[in-house]
């Protein structure tokens, strides 16, 4: 009778958000049929220069996941004075079923990030540790916006990638939309970027009314929102070409390749409900978008549910940080088969972050407070992946952060910056990241 | 963690985490605005407009303060506004329960729990009834119905301040919250706030009936200050925020450690209660260094100071007196008409109808207020008041609308509140579009309009001028007059009209407000 009390406030997905979708596929009928189709490519050698730059799939993990989980600090033995119950046990407990994946003999996995072990060993997926937003803020808000902006300043209201976006010219000359937020209200990350929109659903490209007169009130539209402000008009023009371009995808007949399967249930109890399933359908859609090759190079996903104030249960299938680990995990796998098996994988970068780590030290309640020092992932052919990259602050008591966080040695510009350099081929990194105070180090996490 | 609660943990029904939590906040726009706004007076005449001021800076206009005060003025609010004036009109619209409010009340009949306690909610509802969907169904009712509109403005304004997220609330006392913010929306803020933390809910999802001595849980404490009084530079402090944390140990909800729960019948379940067992009594420092500033050892009388002291502090003041502006104002705010309302609100004791009458006031409002965005669901609430159509049931407009736009009403999963700005919703345009043109053709599910009763005359030139009074409030620009007058022949068919009804709230003029 009660719902779960648990755990966040940034949980989202509604069981009517289901049935909607649901009633939607039996609308979808009326949809034009004259659109033309985009093929899906399934090959994309020859296509690719050497010298072309990668599309970016910008993930955000709302809430500030408990990086301390998701990168178990094994080898520290302070992490398991702090976390009496919510630490996953050492690789070494042979017998206990929740023990973590030995990474490199110091950090492991815990069980709900196993499908990432594979594309670890394989040298695609990157995690650095003690990293963050330096500015010294535990409030979801604010440091949210300083990470995206890429600057602890409030009145900054650009992002990074969409800063980058407007300093380079188009991957693909004449592309109708350079980037796309998949959520309803478009991340701060891409804000200031040039032919961006958000499709919160990649089905509904419906502008109602009649059928026979809609090219004629599109056209009236078009017209209108010449004259009117900028901002208007430019949301108009984006929606305009975004629904022209989701109604040439045909999004609902995408078939994964590779056999990808994207929302896969959870082991233990055979479902999928809560554990990232709009991060899966995110993540679906982001492969449809790139293999259908029409010059999109950058893709923002938001994922909710990280803030785990209680029960976050890392081992049980109702657990946040077990669900929302899972949903990450199996959507990250399934999206890096879809792409590699459609040759494209050489050509994409993944890179996920958090506003924040959360608090060494369990609260009361089996959950974890705001913290600091975090995790960043990233995957790609050309990240240098197979390590996790840590300068380790320490677990230890007198080496946390006001006595209760991890504390950051890498700034997560750092790894951006990096990335746009070398993978974006964007050396504009003073717009990108304009902070006079600050001045990118490399790490070598990324080739060029 | 007690026994039960973990007993309690065991059982409940689980929902959900995750997905595209939007908690994005946005850019406040700056460029293009001011084209509407030099459109929106263009066909106002010098006898309609009341504001005492210069030419070259006449605002947004009369019918522009009732667009930011209502979700669509009516015809007849119009006529009223232009008979009694800015100031009477705004005394009256400051006065809810002076306006008689048939029409809405009947619409409010089919809903059983908005009036019912949690335990009544719990035990006597029948099957089928949710209370926490009656209280966003409700809602929507109220925006379209209510003659009490800047009543219903500013309870979309706290339910923001004070956002709760449906699938992480009590929906037995979601009631309570809503019945709460309703009946507080225009007193005193440290009445407001006080009730509503004691309304339960606010805490329930923020954890903070869990946070108890040795079990603490900083969420509650930390949005308390951060989101709902004194904002994120308002200058506190981690030494605060721990000591509220411990403040509000205790602070929790009667019956909240019965199982099971629907066989209670403990009558004040769901209402809050302190546990001065949970509580830790220590205190602090809190908001300085003084002696004074020292929360002294207690029970609940120590939350009790805390209210008090942080609803009157100067920095909750502003952060109050700042998100008014920008609701009611413009975005980019104005410094000195700021510094105006916060000591409007600190020399009033935080009295909510003071400070709107300081901002509102007609020389000020003429002189700062800025267009807007309407939020996706201010736009369709102002679609069906300025067509007059008639709601039937809001469900389909819930999923066929306010899913798709990413606006109904306890449905934003962060403590934030849906944001108010631009850039956070110009993007998601076509549903507003898809809504536009449905909506003549009464394709909607559940919204009828009747475009006869609103164009008895059917030539063209009529129907244009009562498109220009509902829908543009008198104030259509030229050019969009000759487009959409293009549109339709002379003595233009029923499609035509109902065609040029969707263009027409479609256009980017019924956007901003």
């Amino acid at each position: 009778m009660q719902r779960n009390r648990g755990c966040n406030e940034y949980e989202n997905l509604s069981r009517r958000g289901l049935i909607d979708r649901m009633s939607y596929a039996a609308l979808r009928s009326i949809a034009p049929a004259w659109v033309p189709s985009v093929t899906y490519k399934s090959d994309f050698r020859g296509r690719m220069a050497p010298g072309d730059r990668d599309i970016i799939i910008s993930v955000y993990l709302r809430g500030g996941c408990d990086g301390l989980t998701m990168c178990v600090p094994y080898g520290d033995a302070a992490y398991y004075n702090h976390r009496s119950s919510l630490a996953v046990p050492r690789p070494d407990q042979t017998n206990n079923s929740n023990r973590a994946i030995d990474l490199n003999g110091f950090f492991g996995l815990p069980p709900a990030m196993q499908p990432l072990k594979e594309l670890y060993d394989a040298g695609h997926f990157l995690i650095v540790h003690g990293t963050g937003l330096t500015d010294n803020t535990r409030s979801h808000f604010d440091a949210q916006q300083f990470m995206e902006a890429g600057k602890a300043d409030k009145s900054l209201w650009t992002g990074w990638l969409g800063r980058h976006l407007a300093s380079i010219g188009e991957m693909k000359a004449g592309s109708l939309i350079r980037a796309i937020g998949l959520s309803g209200n478009l991340a701060l990350t891409l804000e200031g970027g040039p032919k961006t929109s958000t499709m919160s659903d990649l089905n509904d490209t419906r502008y109602g009314g009649r059928n026979e007169s809609e090219d004629a009130r599109v056209a009236w539209l078009r017209e209108a929102y010449q004259t009117t402000n900028a901002t208007l008009r430019d949301a108009a023009e984006n929606t305009f070409q975004t629904v022209e371009l989701l109604r040439s995808l045909d999004f609902e007949s995408y078939v994964p390749a590779g056999g990808a399967v994207y929302n896969q249930p959870m082991p233990n109890n055979g479902g999928t409900y809560g554990a990232g399933n709009d991060f899966g359908n995110s993540a679906k859609a982001a492969a449809a978008i790139i293999r259908s090759d029409i010059g999109v190079e950058a893709i923002h996903i938001d994922f909710g549910g990280w803030d785990t104030h209680e029960y976050q249960a890392p081992f049980e299938y109702y657990g946040p940080m077990y669900m929302g680990m899972w949903g990450l995990s199996t959507n990250l796998r399934a999206l890096y088969t879809d792409l590699n098996a459609a040759g494209v994988m050489d050509r994409v970068t993944v890179v996920i972050v958090s506003e924040f780590g959360r608090t060494v030290q369990q609260n009361g309640n089996y959950g974890t407070d705001h913290g600091r020092g975090n995790v960043l992932m990233a995957l790609g052919h050309n990240v240098n992946g197979g390590q996790v990259m840590s300068q380790w602050p320490g677990l230890a008591q007198e080496l946390l952060f006001e006595g209760n966080a991890l504390g950051i040695t890498i700034d997560y510009r750092d790894i951006v910056a990096e990335i746009v350099t070398k993978r974006l081929k964007n050396s504009a990194l003073s717009t990108v990241f304009p902070d006079p105070a600050y001045t990118p180090t490399f790490h070598n996490a990324v080739r060029a | 963690m007690s026994a039960q609660a973990m007993h309690r943990r065991e059982h409940v029904r689980m929902t959900t985490t995750t997905s595209h939590a939007g908690t994005t906040r946005r850019a406040l726009l700056q460029a293009g605005a001011a084209g509407v706004g030099a459109l929106a007076l263009a066909n106002v005449s010098q006898a309609q407009s009341r504001f005492p001021v210069p030419t070259q800076n006449r605002g947004l206009g009369p019918y522009g303060f009732l667009n930011r005060i209502m979700y669509a003025p009516t015809p007849e609010d119009m006529a009223r506004y232009t008979e009694i004036g800015h100031e009477a009109f705004l005394n009256e619209q400051l006065d809810p329960n002076a306006i008689l409010d048939t029409e809405c009340e009947q619409k409010l009949r089919q809903f059983q729990s908005l009036q019912l306690s949690p335990y009544k909610c719990l035990r006597e509802l029948p099957d089928g009834v949710n209370p926490d969907w009656e209280c966003v169904q409700s809602q929507i009712f109220r925006a379209v119905y209510s003659k009490r509109q800047l009543h219903e403005m500013m309870v979309e304004f706290w339910l923001d301040h004070f956002s709760t997220y449906i699938y992480n609330s009590n929906r037995e006392v979601l009631p309570t919250h809503l019945r709460t913010i309703r009946r507080y929306a225009l007193s005193n803020f440290h009445t407001l706030l006080t009730n509503v933390v004691k309304s339960v809910n606010l805490m329930w999802y923020l954890d903070n009936l869990n946070n108890t001595i040795g079990y603490n849980n900083e969420n509650f404490p930390r949005e308390f200050l951060e989101l709902h009084s004194m904002g994120v530079d308002g200058g506190y402090t981690e030494r605060d925020v721990k000591t509220l944390t411990k403040v509000f140990t205790g602070w929790g909800m009667d019956g909240y450690y019965d199982w099971p729960w629907d066989q209670t019948t403990n009558t004040k379940w769901g209402q809050f209660k302190f546990y001065p067992d949970l509580h830790d009594t220590t205190g602090g420092y809190f908001l300085g260094d003084t002696a004074d500033d020292r929360i002294p050892s207690g029970g609940q009388e120590q939350g009790e100071l805390v209210l008090q002291r942080v609803a009157l502090h100067p920095g909750t003041a502003r952060h109050i007196c700042r998100k008014l502006i920008r609701k009611f104002v413009s975005y980019e705010g104005q410094a000195n008409l700021l510094d105006g309302a916060v000591y409007t609100f600190l020399n009033s004791n935080g009295d909510i109808r003071s400070v709107l009458r300081y901002i509102l006031r007609d020389f000020r409002f003429a002189k700062h207020a800025k267009p807007k965005l309407k939020r996706p669901y201010h736009y369709v609430i102002s679609g069906l008041r300025a067509t007059r159509a008639s709601v039937t049931d809001a469900d389909a407009l819930i999923w066929e609308l306010f899913y798709k736009m990413k606006q109904t009403p306890f449905h934003w999963a962060p403590p934030n509140g849906y944001p108010d700005a631009m850039n956070a919703w110009v993007d998601n345009l076509r549903p507003r579009w898809y809504f536009a043109f449905q909506l003549p053709m009464n394709w909607l599910w559940d919204a009828q309009m009747d475009i006869f009763a609103l164009s008895k005359q059917r030539t063209r030139d009529a129907v244009m001028a009562v498109i220009d009074h509902r829908i543009f409030f008198n104030n259509m620009p030229p050019l969009r007059r000759q487009q959409l007058a293009a549109t339709m022949s002379t003595n233009p068919s029923t499609t035509q009209i109902r065609e040029a009804y969707g263009l027409a709230l479609a256009s980017p003029e019924f956007q901003m407000h």
